[in-house]
């Protein structure tokens, strides 16, 4: 028996306080029912928690690319909150890019087969 | 050692259907049974590795669950048999989304982006994302909600798209 559209936007709302930590006592024994109950739950909850599990991957590959970030001097603070800004900033967006080039490369990998 | 590096994605994936916390997750990955397991993986192979690998994880997860009872979210243990049993079963499926993720990820607008992988970092939250976005934490959950979804129809149009071709 498939999902109906009240139901996938119900379990939606559920996956997604329960990925964000937010989830109340009902909603978790209603979560647990649809789980326990239909196989096409458990299927858009599996999908619903693997996007969020590989979001944390390519966000701490975004993250490992922080290094490249320019630390700044304590002398530097002196130039001013904005100079910390702009030279933080600065180095976010190149990690940024890279981290896009990467996906870029990943997407095309996988065009490729 | 090198299939439980190469494969620790996927692995952390399955624990974290089971064990839905991040920090709980990854404390899963770290026990003491789970790395004395680690030293005979090296006579398995690929597909063969990430089962075997994740019916250790389920019993460790079943082992752990009264730790985990304590903690904030944890079904009860029929619902995790049922959804480990889904999980396993895609485990193919969810590998091939997460390739596909990275294109969706670049379709977002880069607003979005930004805001979904603050949300995503490791140490990060919430509430630090609404922060660095300017946005309200309120605001933060429906711009997530509203990202997560679109994600994942993405996702699922881009594999409809592979299959048919």
């Amino acid at each position: 028996m498939s999902l109906s559209d009240p139901e996938v936007l119900e379990l939606n709302t559920l996956c997604n306080a329960l990925v964000d930590g937010v989830i109340r006592d009902a909603d978790k024994a209603r979560l647990e029912q649809m789980l326990r109950t239909s196989e096409d739950a458990r299927r858009f909850y599996v999908r619903s928690l693997a996007l969020s599990s590989s979001l944390m991957q390519y966000a701490g590959e975004m993250q490992a690319e922080a290094p490249d970030i320019p630390t700044v001097p304590i002398a530097h603070r002196s130039l001013g909150g904005m100079d910390l800004v702009a030279r933080i900033a600065g180095g976010g967006r190149g990690c940024c890019v890279r981290f896009l080039a990467r996906l870029d490369e990943r997407a095309r990998a996988c065009e490729d087969g | 050692m090198r299939l439980m590096t190469q494969h620790q994605r996927r692995i952390f994936g399955y624990i974290y259907t089971l064990v839905p916390d991040r920090h709980d997750a990854e404390d899963i990955l770290q026990k003491p049974a789970w790395w004395s397991a680690r030293s005979s993986s090296n006579s398995r192979r690929g597909t063969d590795f990430v089962a075997w690998a994740c019916q250790i994880a389920y019993w460790e997860v079943r082992r752990a669950r009264q730790k985990y009872a304590r903690a904030k979210v944890i079904f009860d243990q029929e619902v995790v048999d049922a959804v480990a049993h889904t999980a396993a079963e895609m485990i193919p499926e969810v590998s091939a989304r997460h390739e596909a993720l990275a294109q969706c990820l670049q379709k977002l607008h880069a607003r979005d982006r930004e805001l979904v992988l603050t949300r995503y970092e490791p140490g990060s939250g919430v509430e630090l994302a609404a922060q660095r976005s300017g946005r309200s934490l309120e605001a933060a959950y429906k711009a997530l909600g509203r990202i997560r979804k679109l994600l994942h129809d993405c996702v699922t149009h881009q594999l409809s798209l592979e299959s048919a071709t």
